[in-house]
């Protein structure tokens, strides 16, 4: 089953635990910089938000690769940058709507996240299950639970 | 490995900021954070060195660990001599800016002299800068933080700054990162400001490694896998915060209240966790919004909270409406039981302008229970005060003082003395509940032996974090002792005071140790850092930590008789309560921790000391 | 015999309707002891980690055999700290 990163913003408590492992495991090193994925403090609102590459489906950054560097992974559903064949044009990372493929300066290419192969550390790192690795068909399941379960104890739905 | 190498030394004075290599030697003796800036802080400035004069030096010192997935792995320190005190002063910090300062490259920071006009630090990576801060002298923390983002275009820089208490001179300031995150105490912060210098910012894409990157992560795995299975860090901390204390310690009785005059508050459990979860009546909404960690944290102890818009202290102030950092127990208790005040959302207020000013709500709030002391027996009156009337209970008072006291405009400057000078001022001196100069935390002496012993010898000023025993004499952690005895509290107190040392020269947050033993941060330091790191190794250093702290402390011009109590604690019984009839059994515990300590009668390390500990 | 029973925290779930900030006082049989309580408004044992009676802490091998007494004040925590 195709699985994708799923993430559950009010158990996030901001530690970057999974920028960490995202860094080591691309880079060997503990470094956020480096990091794919990345925690974002809307402190007004008292709410931190892990983001990262959503693995479109009709992808913008692959579509717009002038020497398709960018390519699928039929097992993960990943689109992931073939590092010696981007040319780092940056022209996917002003195409991508979400701003989740970016230049890495030291290395001359674009990074993105890839899943990790479909062992995503991010997700494993995550001490609150902020970030999840589920079935990609039913990510909303948890919460379609959460509401079905309402459905019994309280006669007038309460929003 | 885990060590970046490098310090970044800043000569305020000339304008010049260098790089030179971390003493090696030193790091394999005092590890890092706390014990190894201690060290270089010792060999570099007078120990009389008045603390506010450009010859004092203060030392941002990051552990091996700070910026590494260990659990926790995220914390800095701020090391110089105190302001507040004139000893060692060592303030741990968490949040994000420790981390930052590794990615950068460096280990440490090491600012000397003063500038000629206000300046912060810019550092990104290897490039170091001093630029000018006339435009954000006199802001506050938070415009401080924001505007530097701004300047640079770069919302990732993490900041590091003093606000107008600092550069004021509040001898209880304190240095903010992060918005809510600080090195509270002992007045690192009118350190920093007599330095003119007013932030440090930083952003750092280089990365941390670590010695053996294998047996690390199986390490740092192990590690917190035991904080998740543990009842406290697994969930007690995460979901009610240190606030949970409020009651524990009120119905243990050993809660100071009113300038330690009694040791239960009536009030208590209108200012704990459970009233910060509780629905308000007035907007349906709680206290607290939700939890926060710092970085590498996986426990997430911090609080962040919104206050009532309709409370009187924000009703017309718009920019407190947001979330900020909630209370914790430290502050809720300094603010409110300390003064009688039981409004919650009036405490948070107090807190949030502690943040955004930078100050320590501990010293600030025992502070004002002294001066609401005075002011009752007549000492302070309405004229020393422009008509401020200094009530204990009164919750006006404390929102009005925490806004003059963040300034330092009017009584709030007096309040900015500390309560030692305040209270000598106005004549009473032993209404000032403090030990070298530095207030007590929410432990009242009397009620927890142990924690009596700790504030008397702990080397920064009274303190509860240098020896937690309340741990062990009141949560049963890691095992249960009587909190009203003096027997045995000896040998736990140096215990504590010895492990504590190393966990703050680690990275690591002393929370760890509610679940976490020697035992499990060994192998993780081992594992990161070169050398051999065993846990004999390590405690051998806790102890060499704390004798080289005291020995600084004894050529700052302290001495055995400085490890005291106020006279309030060693003679005037408590009450009320499960510690009725207790006073402070010092005299009971203090021959005997000398001796465990390797230390004359009158406190001294003796050579024979000296000489084991590699000293 | 009337005891003030006080349970914080998650333990506050378990409190009678009627209690007002984390306390009531509750009417139980004469000498009855703290595990008699929990047993009593259903307080699962291993949930209590700290007892206090007055103030002053029961160890957990006492809890089947420490006495109340009239009035004593008897409180509860699941396993909590801080600083």
């Amino acid at each position: 089953m195709q699985k994708s990163l799923h993430i559950i913003a009010e158990k996030c408590t901001g530690c970057l635990q999974c920028e960490m492992a995202c860094s080591y495991d691309n880079e060997g090193v503990f470094n956020p910089s480096k990091s794919r994925i990345k925690v974002f403090n809307f402190h007004e609102q008292g709410r931190f938000v892990p983001y990262t590459c959503t693995q479109c489906a009709d992808a913008w950054c692959m579509k717009a690769c002038p020497v398709d560097a960018i390519v699928i992974n039929q097992q993960t559903g990943a689109k992931e940058v073939l590092e010696d064949v981007c040319v780092g044009c940056r022209v996917c990372t002003i195409a991508c709507p979400f701003g989740t493929i970016n230049f890495n300066t030291d290395t001359g290419k674009v990074i993105k996240c890839d899943l990790c192969g479909g062992d995503p550390e991010c997700a494993k790192a995550c001490p609150t299950q902020a970030i999840v690795y589920i079935d990609a068909d039913w990510t909303g399941l948890d919460r379609m639970k959460d509401w079905a379960g309402k459905t019994d104890t309280q006669p007038d739905a309460q929003a | 490995m885990a060590w970046m190498k490098k310090i970044l030394r800043v000569d305020l004075t000339a304008g010049t900021c260098t790089s030179e290599p971390l003493n090696m030697e030193w790091a394999g003796k005092y590890l890092g954070q706390r014990g190894l800036a201690t060290k270089y802080l010792c060999e570099e400035i007078d120990p009389k060195v008045d603390p506010l004069s450009p010859d004092n030096k203060m030392i941002y010192a990051t552990g091996p660990l700070t910026g590494t997935c260990a659990s926790t792995g995220g914390r800095h320190s701020v090391i110089t001599k105190g302001a507040l005190t004139g000893a060692i002063a060592c303030s741990n910090s968490g949040g994000w800016f420790g981390a930052e300062l590794k990615f950068a490259g460096w280990d440490m920071i090491i600012i000397e002299g003063k500038a000629p006009s206000p300046v912060y630090l810019m550092i990104e990576n290897e490039d170091a800068r001093l630029l000018p801060a006339d435009d954000l002298w006199g802001t506050t923390t938070w415009h401080t933080e924001e505007t530097i983002k701004a300047r640079h275009g770069d919302p990732q820089i993490r900041v590091s700054s003093i606000g107008q208490a600092g550069e004021e001179g509040v001898l209880f300031a304190a240095i903010v990162n992060d918005l809510h995150r600080a090195a509270g105490r002992s007045g690192v912060g009118a350190v920093m400001g007599s330095k003119n210098l007013k932030a440090v910012a930083c952003r750092g894409t280089r990365g941390v490694a670590v010695n053996d990157p294998k047996a690390f992560m199986a390490a740092t795995a192990a590690g917190k896998k035991v904080l998740v299975e543990n009842a406290v860090t697994g969930q007690g901390l995460p979901t009610y915060g240190t606030q949970i204390l409020m009651n524990v310690i009120n119905e243990s009785g050993a809660l100071p209240t009113r300038n330690h005059r009694d040791a239960q508050f009536e009030g208590a459990n209108n200012i704990s966790a459970e009233a910060m979860a509780e629905t308000r009546k007035t907007d349906g909404k709680t206290n607290l919004l939700t939890k926060q960690a710092c970085f590498g944290c996986t426990i997430a102890c911090g609080r962040i909270s919104q206050i009532d818009q309709t409370h009187y202290t924000v009703v017309n102030k718009p920019e407190y409406w947001g979330a900020s950092g909630g209370l914790e127990y430290e502050a809720a208790w300094a603010l409110g039981a300390a003064n009688g005040v039981d409004d919650l959302e009036c405490l948070t207020y107090a807190n949030f302008l502690c943040n955004e000013y930078g100050f320590d709500p501990i010293s600030f709030g025992a502070t004002v229970g002294a001066a609401m002391e005075m002011f009752e027996i007549g000492a302070i009156t309405t004229d020393d005060t422009d008509g401020l009337e200094l009530k204990f209970g009164s919750a006006e008072a404390l929102s009005t003082l925490a806004e003059l006291t963040g300034k330092a405009e009017g009584f709030g400057k007096i309040i900015g003395m500390g309560s030692k000078r305040m209270c000598e001022k106005y004549g009473h001196p032993e209404l000032s509940m403090s030990v070298k100069g530095q207030e007590f935390p929410a432990y009242d002496a009397r009620g927890i032996q142990g924690m009596g012993l700790g504030y008397a010898t702990a080397n920064r000023g009274a303190c509860h974090l240098r020896s937690y025993t309340v741990a062990s004499e009141i949560l049963g952690l890691p095992e249960k002792t009587d909190p009203l005895v003096t027997e045995g509290k000896a040998a736990l107190v140096k215990a504590f005071q010895d492990a504590t040392a190393v966990v703050d020269s680690s990275g690591l947050c002393l929370f760890t140790t509610f679940a976490w033993s020697l035992d499990d941060i060994g192998p993780q330091i081992d594992a990161a850092c070169e050398g051999d790191w065993s846990v004999d190794n390590l405690m051998a250093m806790g102890e060499r930590i704390w004798n080289l702290e005291r020995q600084f402390n004894m050529q700052a011009g302290f001495t055995g008789a400085d490890d005291t109590l106020p006279k309030r604690l060693l003679t005037e019984a408590i009450k009320s309560g499960p510690a009725k009839g207790k006073v402070a059994g010092l005299a009971e515990m203090l021959p005997e921790y000398y001796e465990l300590r390797g230390w004359t009668a009158d406190g001294v390390p003796t050579d024979e000391t000296l000489a084991r500990l590699a000293l | 015999m009337r005891i003030t029973l006080k349970l914080f925290a998650v333990l506050s779930d378990y409190l009678p309707a009627e209690a007002h900030k984390n306390q009531t006082e509750m009417e139980v049989p004469d000498g009855a002891t703290p595990a008699d309580v929990m047993g009593l408004v259903g307080v699962p044992p291993e949930m209590a980690h700290l007892v206090l009676i007055n103030g002053i802490f029961v160890a957990p091998s006492q809890r089947g055999d420490k006495r109340l007494a009239e009035g004593d004040h008897l409180a509860m925590w699941p396993p909590v700290a801080g600083g």
